[in-house]
């Protein structure tokens, strides 16, 4: 091949990845991806069937799914005027969870992400609960999670009593900061 | 052209010789055994699963098909120094590559054909036996014309599979090759995650970078089309035409690529 | 006429090492002329240039510098390639086709129709002497002789004017090699081109109008078999039979070598500028009787062994001591050391 020829189909190569690009972006554009995201997960709503598909990668699993968690909630939040309501949040961060039961990260960034409420977050408190007590079952001594729950209760639920109770028995977790036995808590 | 496409023959020959249609008598005792062995478990619901499984397999066996014969296509003929005197023969460099990707393309289409056939010959069985009230509960017919939909996707989608393989073949080992391609593979799998990247991430650069690669990178979970088939759910042509057309532009900048590193290679 | 191979100062360097790449010139400023209808030898020992200088031509390696023309057109020209045939060395090819397959293979890409193909095929399998019981199977099953027989089948299925061998002898048993030179001659006869490359001297000298020697990617010598060698010739080789010692040791000054080669019967080598005639006389007057006189003409190998060894010489001295650079070139002389105390 010349140098013009090789020339020329470097040229070539460039002007196809380029339409290539173009019908990519054309395509994204008036198919949304947002809409492929939700697909994934309506079908694959149960993390331990998951966790047997994706074999001994599930860690890493568990990582794309957080960050995918993590777009959507961002994505969600950017455009929240529009009305989208974070509804893949909870199923996200639970198969998360299911992927990888100790991501400390995922349960409570994602119960925070959950509980805020409407516009900030999805205004799930009850969600953001459920997905804490998930991890409290995988680490029962864990006393960040009964913490959280305790946060939930007192901000977003406003019920005192329960937070008391669950700030109470974070306290007694091995490893909690020493000073909150002696924090007086009403009940 | 008469050139390329004796090459493509030759390529052909080689992968029945080297007994790759035992691939497809595998993929056919599984399917059979499958619906033989949810059969007995499920109701109503074996129909779905097969299509599952049998568009899974087509995938699967013809990635294998296009990674394994692929990565070898070149650096083949050069190991074993048959690359001489063919390129003594009236053929061009660039015809020699076209070639080689065309008989791999055409492997790839024979395989998925019978591959094709076979699931619809399972599913028109199921279909037949199972009775009326089932069938109605079905989210898509038995026999479902729309699945070719998902399967001409899953053929360009190996298309580019075997683009890339061959690219990696001129000019490397064939299990770097084979690491290479299936690497991308994977990745190319995953694209849609690095679009999203500026959902949450702030940083400019990191953006662009994510967005860089999404374009650069084969965004091949574009072609999966599976669970909408399988679920009866739409997949307009516009979609098809366009991913096809992506497909063909990615391929073209990966042949011309492979066609310029190949014409300058020294084969000693 | 056009010479039907014109190479001129054609280079290769080679980049080795794997970590910080050096050159190494494989073939340093190569010309030669070949003319049509010329059995051409290009000889040399193993790693002389040979097979990179037939690559060179074959457009499967690019040239560092330099040009060549066959048939008068330039390297790379896809057209020129449907009058050309090859053999590379230690050819292989597809081991799941069988013989008929391969050839038929080639001759489509050749441009042959079906059944045009298939009649080449079968010509050119009875001409390298394949049977027909072996034509179906496949090459996996060949030995390296037959595959060697299956590569000049090939090399010669598009009718070529001009036709490289590189090693055409190697693979073959003595009955091989001797099929192959009929065959080369049967090819010149036919008014084509031969250029082959061999390190088995024997091979050139019964075959060629004209040869060529590389050493170390150098031309060493290039011209007429008889012009190199008779330049050469050395002596005389004087065999008699009843020759008595005392006349023999009174002829001694003249002789250079004496023989005994059974009683009475003795080998006399005599230097290139005596007269045998005289001393033959003399011989006879004593009561010899004469067997056999002939001129000592040197052998190509004695050629190749002595010119090898002095351009080895030439780049030790220092003279174009830069064609070989850094340590490659050190390395590569060490190694041919090693090949001439072989050979001696």
């Amino acid at each position: 091949m010349t140098r013009a020829g090789i020339a020329g189909a470097l040229l070539l190569a460039a002007v196809s990845l380029g339409a290539a690009v173009a019908l990519q972006a054309a395509r994204d554009a008036r198919y949304p991806r947002e809409q492929a995201l939700e697909r994934a997960v309506m079908y694959v709503r149960s993390g331990p069937a998951l966790r047997r598909i994706v074999l001994s990668f599930d860690a890493l699993a568990a990582d794309v799914y957080w960050i995918r968690a993590l777009q959507h909630y961002g994505g969600d939040r950017r455009a929240a005027q529009s009305g989208r309501r974070y509804e893949l949040l909870y199923p996200l961060l639970d198969i998360t969870t299911s992927l990888d039961p100790y991501f400390t990260i995922a349960y409570r960034f994602g119960a925070i992400f959950l509980a805020e409420p409407y516009s900030g977050g999805a205004g799930r408190p009850d969600q953001a609960v459920a997905l804490l007590r998930k991890g409290i079952a995988a680490q029962p001594t864990k006393w960040q999670y009964f913490h959280d729950i305790a946060f939930v209760h007192y901000w977003q639920l406003r019920d005192m009593h329960a937070a008391a109770k669950w700030f109470r028995m974070a306290a007694e977790q091995p490893g909690a900061p020493t000073g909150w036995s002696r924090l007086r808590l009403r009940c | 052209m008469r050139a390329i496409s004796w090459i493509a023959v030759n390529v052909f020959k080689e992968s029945v010789r080297d007994r790759v249609p035992y691939s497809l008598v595998l993929f056919a005792v599984l399917l059979m055994g499958a619906s033989y062995l949810i059969g007995q478990l499920t109701a109503g619901q074996d129909v779905k699963i097969i299509k599952d499984l049998g568009l899974a397999a087509i995938a699967i066996f013809g990635l294998f098909i296009a990674i394994f014969i692929g990565i070898g296509l070149v650096s083949k003929e050069v190991e074993r120094r048959s690359i001489y005197p063919l390129l003594a023969k009236p053929i061009s460099r660039p015809q020699f590559i076209v070639g080689k990707y065309a008989g791999l393309v055409l492997t790839l289409a024979a395989n998925v054909a019978v591959m094709t056939l076979a699931l619809y010959a399972v599913l028109a069985y199921l279909t037949y036996t199972e009775s009326p009230e089932f069938r109605d509960a079905w989210d898509a017919p038995g026999v479902d014309p729309q699945m070719l939909k998902a399967i001409v996707l899953i053929f360009v989608e190996l298309m580019v599979v075997t683009a890339i393989a061959l690219l990696f073949s001129t000019f490397s080992t064939p299990i770097l090759a084979a690491a290479l391609t299936f690497g991308l593979y994977v990745a190319g799998h995953f694209n849609t995650d690095l679009r999203n990247f500026d959902q949450v991430v702030e940083s400019r650069p990191a953006v662009l970078l994510a967005r860089a690669a999404y374009h650069v990178l084969p965004d091949l979970s574009a072609f999966d089309v599976k669970t909408e088939v399988v679920h009866g759910l739409p997949v307009t042509f516009g979609y098809i035409g366009t991913t096809l057309a992506y497909g063909l532009a990615y391929i073209t900048a990966l042949i011309l690529t492979s066609v310029v590193i190949f014409s300058r290679r020294d084969f000693k | 006429m056009a010479a039907a191979i014109r190479i001129d100062a054609l280079t290769k360097d080679y980049w080795v090492g794997f970590w910080r790449k050096r050159p190494y010139r494989a073939l340093d400023t190569l010309s030669l002329e070949v003319q049509p209808g010329e059995v051409f030898g290009f000889l040399g020992p193993n790693g002389a240039g040979k097979t990179t200088t037939l690559k060179l031509l074959m457009q499967l390696i690019f040239p560092t510098s330099g040009q060549a023309e066959i048939l008068g057109r330039p390297l790379g020209d896809v057209g020129a390639r449907q009058r050309i045939g090859y053999l590379p060395e230690n050819p292989s090819f597809y081991d799941y086709l069988t013989a008929e397959e391969l050839l038929q293979y080639y001759a489509r890409l050749f441009g042959y129709s079906g059944t045009d193909a298939r009649r080449r095929t079968a010509t050119l399998l009875d001409r390298v002497g394949i049977g027909a019981e072996r034509r179906g199977q496949q090459l996996r099953k060949y030995s390296k002789g037959m595959v060697q027989r299956v590569g000049i089948a090939q090399a010669l299925l598009n009718d070529p004017d001009v036709i490289f061998l590189d090693e055409p002898m190697s693979g073959l048993d003595p009955l091989g090699r001797r099929d192959v030179r009929a065959l080369i001659l049967e090819l010149r006869d036919e008014g084509r081109t031969v250029f082959f490359s061999s390190h088995i001297l024997a091979d050139a000298e019964a075959l060629c109008n004209r040869v060529a020697v590389v050493s170390g990617g150098r031309l060493a010598a290039e011209g007429r078999l008889s012009e190199i060698l008779a330049f050469q010739a050395r002596g005389w080789e004087l065999v008699v039979a009843d020759v008595r010692p005392e006349v023999l040791a009174r002829l001694a000054p003249q002789i250079r070598r004496s023989t005994g080669i059974a009683a009475h019967r003795y080998a006399l080598e005599l230097p290139i500028e005596s007269r045998p005639a005289a001393i033959l006389s003399e011989l006879v007057a004593a009561g010899a009787t004469l067997v056999s006189l002939n001129p000592l003409r040197d052998t190509l190998e004695d050629f190749f062994v002595r010119r090898v060894a002095e351009m080895r010489d030439e780049a030790r001295e220092g003279y174009g001591g830069n064609h070989r650079m850094s340590g490659a070139g050190a390395r590569e002389g060490a190694q041919k050391d090693d090949e001439g105390h072989a050979r001696d």
